[in-house]
C-alpha cells in the first residue's frame, strides 16, 4: 500500500476544493462536510492501488466520497421513523438573518423529501454543476435516466416545499386570528 | 384551466416567470389556486437557494497536507500491525513446523503401540505334533506309561531309547492310551517340532511292532495382543 501515494496525493490537491465543497453541501454544513471529506480521502488512498485508469480518479473519488455518505446516512429503521423531516414552520428564521443560512434550511428541507441517492444526484447536477453525461457515467445509467430522476426529484422537492409554504401561510392566518380575536375581547369589555 | 394542465404549461415553460407571464391563461388560474401559486413560489424559491448555496464556499480551511499524514500514517500503523502478524505467523510458522512433524509422528507411533498392545487378537499357534499308534499290545500299553519303559517293552535297546529321547531334549513326553480292545491306541504328544516327529516315527517304523495312524498338529487358541506376541516370538 501507499506505493502510488505521491501520484494519488497529487491527483485529490486537483480535486481538493470542489470535492470539499460537495461534502459540505452535500451533509449541510462545513463540519459534517470535512468529515465526510476527509474519511472519504482515507478510504480512497487505502484503495488507490486499485484504480486501474487514473483517468477516472474524478468520478472514482466522488463514488467513494457518495458510498461514504450513503453509509453515514443510511440509518437503521427506527431512527428513520423517530426523525422527522425538518419543516419550514419549525424554524426560527430571525436568530439566520443571512440568506446563505435561510437557503441552506430550505433546501434541507426540499432534500428531505428526496431519497439519498436522489439527493446526491440533485447536489452534483443543481449545486456542482455536472452535465447529464458526467452524472450517467458516475453511475452507470443512461443520460434519459439521470434526466428522468431528476425531473421527479425537482418535483417532488417543489411539492414539500409547496406544502410548507402552504402550512406555514395558514398557521400565519391562524395566527393572525387569534390576535385579532385576543385583541378584540378587551376592547368590547 | 384545471391543476393539471396549469403544471404541464409550467413544466413547458420551464417554470420561469419570464416564460409563463407572457400566458394569461395560466397566471388567471395562479392567481385564484394556492396549490398551484405555492409551487411556483417554491420553485421561485428552490432556484434562488441553489444559486446562493453554489456560489457558498465551505467554512475555514482543510489543509490536505493534514489529512495526507493522517492517512500516511493510518496506512503506516496498519502496514506495520500487517507486518508484525506476518512476521510473527511466520516465526510462529517456523518455531511449530518440526515440532509439529514431531508430534505428529510421535502421536501416530503412541496410537500405533496402543493399538497393538491394547487390541487383543485371535491366534491359533502351533504348539506340537501328536502321533496316534496303533496296535499296540494291551499288556504293554498298560503297563508301560512312560515313553522310555514302552519303547524298551516294544524291543528297542534301552541306550537307544535314551539316546533318542535325549536327542528330542525330553525326557518326559506325554503318552496317553486311548481306546484298547485287543490292541490299543497310543498317542504320543508334546513333539514339539517336525525333526523330533521325524525321529519318532522313524524309531516306530524300526520296531516293526504297531502302525502309525495318524500324525496332526496341536493347535492352541489365544487371545493376545500384536506387541505380546511379537515380543513372545522374539524372546523365544
Amino acid at each position: 500500500m501507499g506505493k502510488n501515494s505521491s501520484p494519488f496525493w497529487q491527483l485529490v490537491a486537483r480535486e481538493h476544493e470542489n470535492a470539499r465543497a460537495y461534502c459540505s453541501r452535500l451533509t449541510g454544513n462545513s463540519g459534517d462536510g470535512d468529515d465526510l471529506y476527509q474519511d472519504a480521502v482515507i478510504k480512497a488512498f487505502k484503495g488507490f492501488d486499485g484504480l486501474r485508469q487514473v483517468d477516472s480518479f474524478r468520478p472514482w473519488l466522488y463514488q467513494i466520497i457518495n458510498n461514504t455518505y450513503k453509509g453515514r446516512v443510511r440509518n437503521p429503521w427506527w431512527k428513520h421513523v423517530l426523525s422527522r423531516p425538518t419543516e419550514i414552520a419549525d424554524h426560527d428564521w430571525s436568530h439566520d438573518p443571512t440568506d446563505l443560512y435561510e437557503a441552506r434550511r430550505r433546501l434541507d428541507s426540499a432534500l428531505s423529501a428526496l431519497g439519498v441517492d436522489d439527493r446526491i444526484i440533485v447536489t452534483l447536477a443543481e449545486l456542482e454543476g455536472w452535465r447529464i453525461s458526467e452524472l450517467a457515467e458516475l453511475t452507470s445509467k443512461t443520460e434519459g435516466f439521470i434526466k428522468m430522476r431528476l425531473y421527479r426529484a425537482r418535483t417532488k422537492m417543489r411539492k414539500r416545499l409547496g406544502s410548507l409554504h402552504r402550512r406555514t401561510s395558514k398557521r400565519t392566518r391562524d395566527k393572525g386570528t387569534v390576535n385579532i380575536c385576543c385583541a378584540t375581547e378587551p376592547e368590547e369589555d | 384551466m384545471l391543476c393539471h394542465r396549469a403544471r404541464r404549461r409550467l413544466n413547458e415553460c420551464d417554470w420561469l416567470h419570464s416564460n409563463y407571464s407572457l400566458d394569461d391563461e395560466l397566471m388567471e388560474h395562479l392567481g385564484k389556486c394556492p396549490k398551484c401559486y405555492s409551487l411556483v413560489q417554491a420553485e421561485e424559491a428552490l432556484r434562488g437557494d441553489l444559486g446562493i448555496l453554489r456560489e457558498a464556499q465551505p467554512d475555514g480551511d482543510l489543509s490536505l497536507d493534514a489529512i495526507r499524514e493522517k492517512a500516511e500514517g493510518l496506512a503506516r500503523g496498519a502496514d506495520r500491525v500487517e507486518q508484525d502478524v506476518r512476521s510473527f505467523a511466520h516465526r510462529l510458522a517456523v518455531a511449530l513446523m518440526p515440532n509439529t512433524r514431531y508430534k505428529f509422528a510421535v502421536v501416530a507411533i503412541a496410537v500405533l503401540v496402543g493399538f497393538l498392545a491394547v487390541v487383543p487378537f485371535n491366534f491359533k499357534e502351533k504348539i506340537g505334533y501328536e502321533i496316534a499308534i496303533g496296535g499296540v499290545e494291551k499288556s504293554i500299553a498298560l503297563d508301560n506309561q512312560k515313553i522310555t519303559s514302552l519303547l524298551g517293552a516294544l524291543g528297542m535297546e534301552k541306550g537307544k531309547a535314551s539316546t533318542l529321547l535325549d536327542s528330542l531334549g525330553m525326557s518326559d513326553i506325554h503318552l496317553s492310551v486311548g481306546e484298547c480292545s485287543e490292541t490299543c491306541r497310543l498317542t504320543i504328544s508334546d513333539l514339539k517340532t517336525e525333526r523330533d516327529v521325524r525321529l519318532m516315527v522313524k524309531a516306530i517304523i524300526e520296531l516293526g511292532c504297531c502302525q502309525i495312524d495318524n500324525i496332526a498338529p496341536i493347535f492352541r487358541s489365544e487371545s493376545t495382543s500384536l506387541l505380546r506376541l511379537a515380543a513372545r516370538k522374539l524372546l523365544s
